[in-house]
């Protein structure tokens, strides 16, 4: 654990709140969450419901990613740029042709 | 792009087979496989040695695996979301499952109990910047979250917070070593953190006193 780390950590002990929800609860509610964050549309989820999600989010490593990766898609399918499967693909290398592998 | 309503949506998958479900589910795993693809992409650093056409295959996996949970489950859809963030989230939470079983380094629950005194040997060296008084502090705070942490939380609850907040680990690859679930893994932690945080309180020490000796 280097200095970030623990800072990380005693933020998270100061902040826990004597109820939480649990990451089934999280996976409950994420959705609507994130189409607020996006569309700050007029469904608004309790302002409860809001301060749970996030408070949950801070605490969980796991869940928090899911939500960044969740917004992104979201925020993307939103604006009307979510890349095409072919447009992502093309950011990875294609496979040596066995060709190549046969003259290596 | 994607321009169904819920309702069509619904309507659309829970039709028999036939023409407008089959379009339909074309759609949704269109949509599935880019917004997996989005995902795996970003995370490429981690697929380094994959090629286009492995990674074309896990995300039609993955895109494939969620279409049938999705259709499985259409039922506990309740509309408060839109369909396809909704849907999305399936497929993201398999996609980020299959990445943190790749990245689980080997560790057993015996190396979480072992590397526990060690965390805390590092944080209190760590004293270059700061002023004297400030490291004989930190020692003390560090030696008092260490007995907190020994005398007030269960082997389980200690194992866990070494893994998850202390390491690092995912909560995925820690539960899985505790042999429990995301979600018990959850409650383990916030029980943790509750009797910490209420250590610390009953000694009056606010989360600034503690920082203020952690100062650079």
């Amino acid at each position: 654990m280097d200095r970030n780390q623990f800072l990380h950590w005693l933020e998270q002990i100061y902040s826990t709140r004597d109820q939480e929800i649990d990451c089934e609860k999280l996976r409950e509610f994420l959705p609507a969450y994130v189409d607020f964050e996006v569309t700050k549309s007029s469904q608004t989820p309790t302002g409860d419901r809001l301060e749970l999600v996030a408070v949950h989010l801070a605490q969980c490593p796991d869940c928090a990613e899911e939500h960044a990766a969740l917004f992104t898609v979201a925020r993307m399918l939103a604006d009307g740029n979510l890349p095409y499967a072919e447009k992502s693909l093309a950011l990875f290398e294609e496979e040596p042709t066995p060709e190549s592998e046969a003259v290596a | 792009m994607f321009p169904r309503s819920n309702q069509n949506w619904l309507r659309a998958l829970q039709e028999p087979p036939g023409e407008a479900q089959a379009e339909a589910l074309d759609e949704l795993h269109d949509f599935l496989l880019r917004a997996v693809l989005v995902y795996l992409s970003q995370n490429r650093n981690e697929l380094a040695d994959w090629g286009r056409q492995a990674v074309r295959g896990l995300a039609e996996d993955l895109a494939q695996d969620a279409l049938l949970e999705i259709r499985d489950n259409l039922n506990t859809f309740r509309g408060e979301a839109k369909f396809t963030t909704w849907a999305c989230q399936i497929v993201i939470n398999r996609a980020a499952s299959e990445l943190r079983r790749r990245r689980y380094s080997d560790f057993s629950l015996d190396s979480l109990r072992e590397n526990e005194p060690a965390v805390f040997q590092s944080l209190a060296a760590d004293k270059e910047k700061a002023e004297p008084e400030h490291v004989a502090e930190r020692r003390n705070y560090l030696a008092l979250l260490r007995e907190i942490v020994e005398t007030e939380l269960s082997e389980r609850q200690r194992a866990a917070i070494t893994g998850v907040h202390w390491q690092g680990r995912s909560m995925e690859e820690v539960a899985d070593a505790l042999g429990i679930t995301r979600n018990a893994l959850y409650k383990l932690l916030h029980d943790a953190r509750k009797s910490i945080r209420d250590q610390l309180l009953a000694r009056h020490l606010t989360q600034g006193d503690i920082l203020a000796a952690f100062e650079e």
